[in-house]
């Protein structure tokens, strides 16, 4: 299956900017998958998202939040859209 | 602390220092501070001088805190914000006018017409340097001209030149006009569009074409007077108190800012070095209009900012719900998707119609742009970037990903002088009144404003902008559209706090936003410093040497309340400093400068960090007494329920999220020492930052 990823923001002092397709294997969960992405990103999403509440606070599916601790139960499915964000100051 | 002299009874007329307009300034103060404010009084043409103590100078720095000092000394409570009897004053800060990084902005301070409160604006600009270089630390303008008046100012010379020529100009036109007679370069210029003339309670002042003091009426407070333009230019300089510390001092802070530059820049700048070389390189790049290009190790802070700004925000923000979208009841990541429609008018998508890098002024960052759309419906020359608030307010909150419409939008906003936050959330109710039905296509003079209508958008926009047709209904935000409508569902539909729209950042996202929104004295405002600095994007207090126990209490969690108060009392604090010395709130992003020992290098003090922020309380206290004394009470500013969550969003991350702001504001009044139901200021509190007898009758 192919699951989309939008990781963005300033993450661990790098500013992050990935868009991406990727190919993973069924039922994969979020918990996984993020393993299987932190490297093609370039940051440490486990370490990111332990270390900033609000970063772990801004993980969408679809477009709707998933809990931190719900990562390893959320299986996903093809063509799901997932999004871990880093709040940037507007003005 | 000195103790500051209670209000005068006197007119500021009555000041014994009045000069001939035409001789030339008189001796300036050294260490900084000019010492001097420019008064005018627009109905009698003539002006005169008012000086400042040092004292005064440091206790409220310059900007907001100058400022909020003079207009409480000498504006009768009560005075109607359009009437002649109304100030307002444009106020350099205390590192105004030498070239201090981030130094290129200029203040604004009066009584708003469309909140009826204390009012505000830090935009970029050069008026307020030039007012430095003219020996004044700031311009104050009271009365009310007989026919539409330009104030030029050069030096000590004060002249009140007929503007009937310029009225009904665009601020472009208007600009472009007097820069004919007046060396860009070396004038700052302060215009109002047909908005402000028409005095719109939305109306903005522009600085030098692309900047302005957007929010709160400014615009129709000039307008109101029949000031169509004021320009400044001056020849001197105030000195510093110790030159070379300052200069090595700006040196230190440009440093990781000038890395971000190729090698070849870099050498240029080595080539051409002047007293400001990096000013004086930003300025040359900026008029040369080249892009910056930027080597392999720097901050990607610096980086990212230079090439897109705040622009970079507005994808994750409507995706992550920090932007309200379709006036704030919708979900960006389900009502504007990130990848089919935020995308398209963020970051990356507006970069496509750069022209070139838009500098404040004295700026090693250079975060604003000007772009031009070359053909289509849309076709605009040489205009400003849209940034953050207007690509969410005309983009993201109207469903409209029509990027090149945002831009004219923006250009209409900027041309005809009216603020975009207030405006794009003003068409967002409309659109939402529209869609239900309860504003037909007739009233809204055959304009299909529905959501995502690109061409609708635009064309209310202008009608807002001129008063033509239904717009003249719309004109003046949304809370006095609501009031005009009369209907519960045109109430229900106005978002705003006390009159006046919050920006585009969701209290549900970042809590402490909120409670700027609706503790501090100008509603509604996201630019009044908020804990949300520390709250997203896990920013420390960038003062090192203020008290441990500071900088830790300024640290506070996402979404607890614990500490909350005292957080948002430190960075509120910390911003109106920021906002006294005269520097840009954007200073922070890189970990924030040396400000108290810029202060000392300029002036000669021996400020603390400490006693850096304690200048901010009391800039924050002496705004806060502003309102107090107009009768204005705490329980008057309330979030709309959409704000808080009462109304809760069905999807999307903030689905179901709801902030209690009632008790962060009750939070942040206890930390500031002010009475919860009254908004006094405590006795003792006031008596520790020495404005007790400023504030005579509003402590206890």
């Amino acid at each position: 299956m192919k699951v989309r990823f939008f990781i963005r923001g300033y993450m661990l002092d790098t500013f992050v900017s990935f868009d991406r397709k990727l190919r993973l294997p069924d039922g994969c969960s979020m918990a996984d998958a993020f393993v299987r992405v932190e490297k093609k990103a370039g940051v440490k999403l486990s370490r990111c998202l332990a270390e900033s509440e609000v970063v772990a606070e801004s993980i969408l599916l679809n477009g709707e939040r998933v809990p931190l601790p719900r990562l390893s139960e959320t299986t996903l499915s093809d063509g799901d859209e997932v999004s871990v964000l880093s709040p940037l100051a507007g003005g | 602390m000195t103790t500051m002299p209670p209000p005068e009874a006197d007119p500021p007329g009555n000041h014994d220092n009045d000069r001939a307009p035409g001789t030339p300034p008189g001796e300036r103060a050294a260490g900084g501070v000019a010492g001097k404010l420019l008064w005018v009084d627009l109905s009698e043409k003539r002006s005169w001088e008012e000086v400042v103590s040092p004292e005064v100078s440091r206790a409220f720095l310059g900007g907001y805190g100058l400022g909020a000092w003079a207009l409480y000394r000498n504006l009768e409570p009560g005075t109607d914000p359009l009437s002649a009897d109304n100030i307002f004053g444009i106020v350099a800060g205390t590192l105004t006018g030498y070239g201090t990084p981030f130094s290129g902005r200029s203040q604004i301070v009066s009584r708003s017409p469309l909140t009826g409160t204390w009012a505000d604006s830090n935009s970029g600009g050069a008026i307020a340097g030039q007012l430095k270089r003219c020996g004044y630390d700031g311009l104050f303008v009271r009365g009310c001209a007989d026919s539409p008046t330009a104030l030029i100012i050069r030096d000590g010379k004060v002249s009140f030149e007929d503007a009937t020529d310029l009225w009904g100009l665009t601020t472009f036109e208007a600009t472009d006009r007097l820069a004919e007679r007046l060396d860009r370069e070396k004038t700052g210029f302060s215009v109002i569009g047909p908005a402000g003339e028409k005095q719109s309670l939305i109306a903005a002042v522009i600085n030098d074409r692309y900047h302005a003091w957007g929010r709160q009426g400014f615009g129709a407070i000039l307008g109101s007077k029949k000031l169509k333009a004021i320009a400044v230019q001056g020849s001197g300089q105030v000195p510093l108190a110790h030159p070379a510390a300052f200069k090595a001092l700006c040196e230190e802070i440009n440093l990781p800012y000038r890395e971000a530059h190729s090698l070849l820049v870099r050498f240029m700048a080595y080539v051409m070095k002047t007293n400001r070389f990096m000013g004086f390189v930003y300025r040359m790049i900026t008029k040369l209009g080249l892009k910056l290009p930027v080597g392999g190790n720097q901050a990607p802070m610096i980086r990212t900012w230079r090439k897109m700004g705040t622009t970079s925000a507005v994808s994750v923000s409507t995706e992550n719900g920090d932007a309200p979208v379709k006036n704030w009841t919708g979900a960006g990541s389900k009502d504007f998707p990130l990848s089919t429609k935020a995308y398209k008018v963020s970051d990356e998508a507006v970069q496509r119609y750069i022209d070139r890098s838009l500098s404040c002024g004295d700026c090693p960052l250079v975060c604003k742009g000007v772009v031009s759309v070359k053909d289509g419906a849309y076709k605009t020359d040489q205009v400003r970037r849209p940034d953050y608030e207007t690509l969410c307010g005309f983009g993201a909150n109207m469903l409209n990903d029509n990027l090149e419409s945002v831009v004219m939008c923006h250009h209409i906003c900027n041309n005809y002088g009216m603020d975009a936050v207030s405006a794009a959330a003003t068409l967002g109710m409309v659109a939402e009144l529209y869609e239900k039905g309860v504003l037909t296509i007739d009233e809204l003079d055959g304009v299909d404003l529905r959501w995502g209508n690109a061409e609708a958008i635009v064309e209310m926009t202008r009608k807002m902008a001129t008063r033509e047709g239904c717009g003249d209904l719309f004109a003046d935000g949304s809370a006095k559209a609501a009031e005009r409508l009369g209907t519960d569902g045109a109430r229900e539909a106005a978002v705003h706090v006390h009159g006046q729209e919050p920006a585009y950042h969701d209290p549900k996202f970042s809590m402490s936003m909120g409670t700027g929104y609706v503790a501090d004295p100008t509603p509604g405002r996201h630019t009044t410093g908020n804990a949300s600095w520390n709250e997203s994007f896990g920013m420390k207090l960038p003062l090192p040497d203020a008290k441990p126990a500071t900088v830790e209490a300024a640290s506070v969690g996402l979404r607890s309340y614990e500490g909350k108060g005292e957080a948002q009392r430190i960075w509120s604090n910390h911003h109106q400093a920021l906002n006294g010395s005269g520097l840009c709130m954007f200073s922070q992003l890189t970990g924030g400068l040396p400000y108290s020992r810029l202060i000392n290098a300029a002036t000669g003090w021996d400020m603390t960090d400490d006693e850096f922020l304690d200048a901010g309380e009391r800039i924050q206290n002496m705004r806060h007494a502003f309102n107090v004394r107009e009768g204005i009470k705490p329980a008057d500013f309330k979030a709309h329920p959409r704000m808080t969550g009462e109304v809760p969003l069905k999807h999307g991350p903030l689905a179901g999220v709801k902030v209690d702001q009632q008790k962060l504001k009750d939070m942040y009044f206890d930390a500031m020492d002010w009475d919860r139901e009254s908004g006094r200021v405590s006795a003792d509190r006031a008596k520790a930052l020495g404005i007790e007898e400023t504030l005579a009758d509003l402590v206890g």
